[in-house]
């Protein structure tokens, strides 16, 4: 199982290196279009960002070159090789479930704000109970917890940021 | 300078710095005891709180926050097995044996004694190095300073856990974040994208909380495991002061790697607290009792990790450049209220350095009373149910990126650097290259292009100049090392 992880693992940073290079050659293309300043040094605002893209590059394909040295250590050692298996994402899956829920019901709570659908306080009231109910599971005794923590905390915040600091929230 | 520091002192001890040097160091003991929280994330989620502040008020609540974190980590690496910041990791090695043999309460008092002597001493080398370094970095041109922002992000690339390359792209990539907006010398737009909100550039705060809090607090949130817990029967005190004075050659020699350690740019507690554990292990007579609840380890451990904080904001104050993450963070305080730390803060605002250096002794007193004082008490933190709390610090995070520039545009750099954060720890890309890497870019390209336009485009210039010269040296050799060791493993095996 181990050495399914690591080979995941490997492949994930294939896929890393790539993007990498792809963000390069972004970065690369986006200073080239930077016209050239009155006072054209030869070390324009293009410079650094095109000297980063090359770093980015020559680290990817170092990053491409470990993979494959391990690779070949694991062909060359003992331990069978194995496939991966359902049971491996089954078990990645169940650590970022819940990180990823919360990162999507805090978007939710930007947004919500942002679009103006709520104003501040209501959004963050709501979403300090559903992220309650997320973390702690739905029960009788979570359900109450949530309810008072969203009350609390929105009040202490209100308190904390408009009253003491005079912060106006949209 | 003596004149300076005894006024600073009258200033950090009126009423107000020092109600918030207290409150910061409690909240730094209590969100270092909560695992999974930590002391990066705390001072990043302050910084908003602070902006109003007048700065030395701001420097005593953020110090004292960064005191508290590292010491309270020690309680839940005693009780719990899990270091509360990445500093206390060889802490949990005989401070939890200690703990199974009925021993908590004496493996927390000698933690707790150990972090005070280490960040005492660490607190005579900030004062007496401090000024002579600052002096010397006078001479500084933007050969020397670019060289030098090469050597913290080299070294912090080569001595963080993990892969060299991984390390360097995540610097790489910090420096990446930091270049959207307008060019620091011509002004013209770039990377922009098209977007108007982008001209300004990342936000620091924002970017800072983003990496910092919202990441972790994101990855809080996954399934935690279930812990061995151990409770603390009694807060008296079980460790007698000849008893402690007796391990003075590993507290002073552990407190001496830890300030040392914590000079290098970019390299925090955990290499400190990792490198003085094993000094202490190889040269102790007991050796095999390491690992099983040895008081050795707990010292050297704890000594060290307290020793990089006093250590690590030298050349935070004399170069700016930060000597660990939080300095990171305590850098865009001082950048928040218009200083710029360096050589020059020595001249411009002295009140400023030897604020720190007074605060971090105040905080240092505070830490061991409240931890002696209310250790019963503060195990008790460890119950805290993190469902409730990191919904609340999440909007916290919310309110205060918003509350800076009043722009929601913040807020949403913010989420995208928490998303940024959570993707490099699940691909195993260390955070602190990334922010150092995103604090130093403004200076690192205005040196790099300043040097480069008046010698012509000649980069053979860094070497002409003999401080750039050792500069790029180390940071080559540094760079080299992982070949260099290669090389040799192949010799000896041939040899073999």
């Amino acid at each position: 199982m181990a050495e399914a992880e690591r080979r995941l693992g490997r492949w994930v940073d294939r896929g890393v290196a790539l993007g990498l290079v792809v963000l390069a050659a972004v970065v690369w293309n986006s200073a080239a279009a930077i016209p050239p300043s009155f006072l054209d040094t030869g070390f324009g605002a293009d410079y650094l960002p095109k000297l980063l893209a090359v770093v980015l590059v020559v680290l990817a394909l170092t990053l491409l070159a470990e993979t494959r040295n391990k690779d070949a250590e694991t062909r060359t050692g003992t331990e069978p090789s194995t496939v991966l298996d359902g049971g491996l994402v089954a078990r990645c899956w169940a650590i970022a479930r819940r990180p990823l829920a919360l990162a999507v019901l805090l978007a939710a709570f930007i947004l919500a704000i942002d679009l103006g659908l709520l104003g501040s306080y209501p959004a963050a009231a709501l979403f300090l109970f559903a992220a309650g109910l997320l973390l702690a599971g739905v029960s009788r005794r979570s359900l109450l917890l949530s309810a008072a923590c969203s009350l609390l905390v929105t009040l202490a915040v209100y308190l904390l940021f408009t009253q003491v600091f005079t912060v106006l929230l949209p | 300078m003596s004149g300076e520091l005894l006024s600073s002192f009258g200033d950090v001890l009126s009423l107000t710095p020092l109600a918030l040097i207290v409150l910061g160091t409690v909240l730094g003991i209590v969100v270092g005891a909560i695992p999974g929280l930590n002391g990066a994330m705390l001072v990043a989620l302050s910084l908003p709180l602070t902006f109003g502040w007048p700065p030395l008020n701001a420097i005593c609540f953020l110090v004292g926050e960064y005191v508290g974190s590292i010491s309270g980590g020690l309680i839940s690496a005693t009780l719990l097995n899990i270091p509360g910041s990445p500093s206390n990791l060889m802490t949990t090695q005989d401070a939890m044996p200690m703990a199974r043999s009925g021993k908590a309460g004496r493996a927390l008092q000698l933690g707790i004694l150990s972090s005070f002597v280490g960040g005492m001493v660490s607190w005579l080398a900030l004062v007496t190095l401090s000024p002579p370094l600052a002096a010397f970095a006078l001479s500084f041109g933007p050969h020397e300073y670019f060289a030098l922002v090469l050597v913290a992000l080299v070294l912090i690339s080569s001595l963080n856990e993990g892969s060299q390359c991984r390390a360097l792209l995540s610097g790489a990539l910090g420096i990446l974040a930091a270049l959207p907006g307008l060019d620091p010398v011509t002004a013209q737009p770039r990377l922009d994208f098209g977007f108007q909100a982008m001209l300004g550039g990342f936000d620091l705060l924002a970017v800072l909380v983003g990496v910092f809090a919202v990441s972790q607090l994101l990855q809080d949130a996954a399934p935690a495991r279930v812990f061995e817990r151990i409770a603390v029967q009694s807060s008296r005190l079980q460790v007698g002061l000849g008893e402690f004075v007796r391990h003075w050659v590993n507290l002073l020699r552990s407190a001496v790697i830890g300030t040392v350690i914590g000079i290098l740019p970019g390299v925090g507690g955990s290499v400190g607290s990792i490198v003085a554990y094993s000094t202490a292990r190889s040269l102790s007579k007991a050796r095999a009792k390491f690992g099983k609840g040895s008081e050795e380890g707990v010292i050297a451990s704890e000594t060290a990790n307290n020793a990089t904080v006093g250590g690590a904001i030298i050349p935070m104050i004399t170069m700016g450049i930060p000597g660990s993450i939080i300095d990171v963070i305590l850098i865009a305080a001082l950048t928040l209220h218009n200083l710029r730390p360096g050589p020059l803060l020595f001249n411009t605002n002295p009140e400023i350095v030897y604020g720190f250096m007074s605060s971090l002794l105040v905080a240092n007193l505070v830490m061991l009373a409240v931890m002696l004082v209310s250790i019963r008490w503060l195990a008790r933190l460890m119950e805290v149910p993190k469902a409730y709390l990191v919904p609340a610090l999440l909007v916290c995070c919310v309110v205060g990126t918003y509350a800076v520039n009043n722009r929601l545009f913040d807020v949403w750099v913010m989420f995208a650097f928490g998303l940024v954060g959570l993707l490099f720890k699940g691909l195993r890309f260390p955070l602190g290259p990334f922010v150092i890497g995103f604090i130093l870019a403004p200076i690192a390209e205005f040196n790099l292009r300043a040097a480069l336009i008046a010698e012509e485009g000649r980069w053979a210039s860094f070497l002409e100049r003999p401080i750039s010269l050792v500069f790029v040296a180390v940071a080559a050799l540094v760079l080299a090392a992982p070949l260099l060791r290669h090389l040799g493993a192949i010799r000896k095996g041939s040899a073999i």
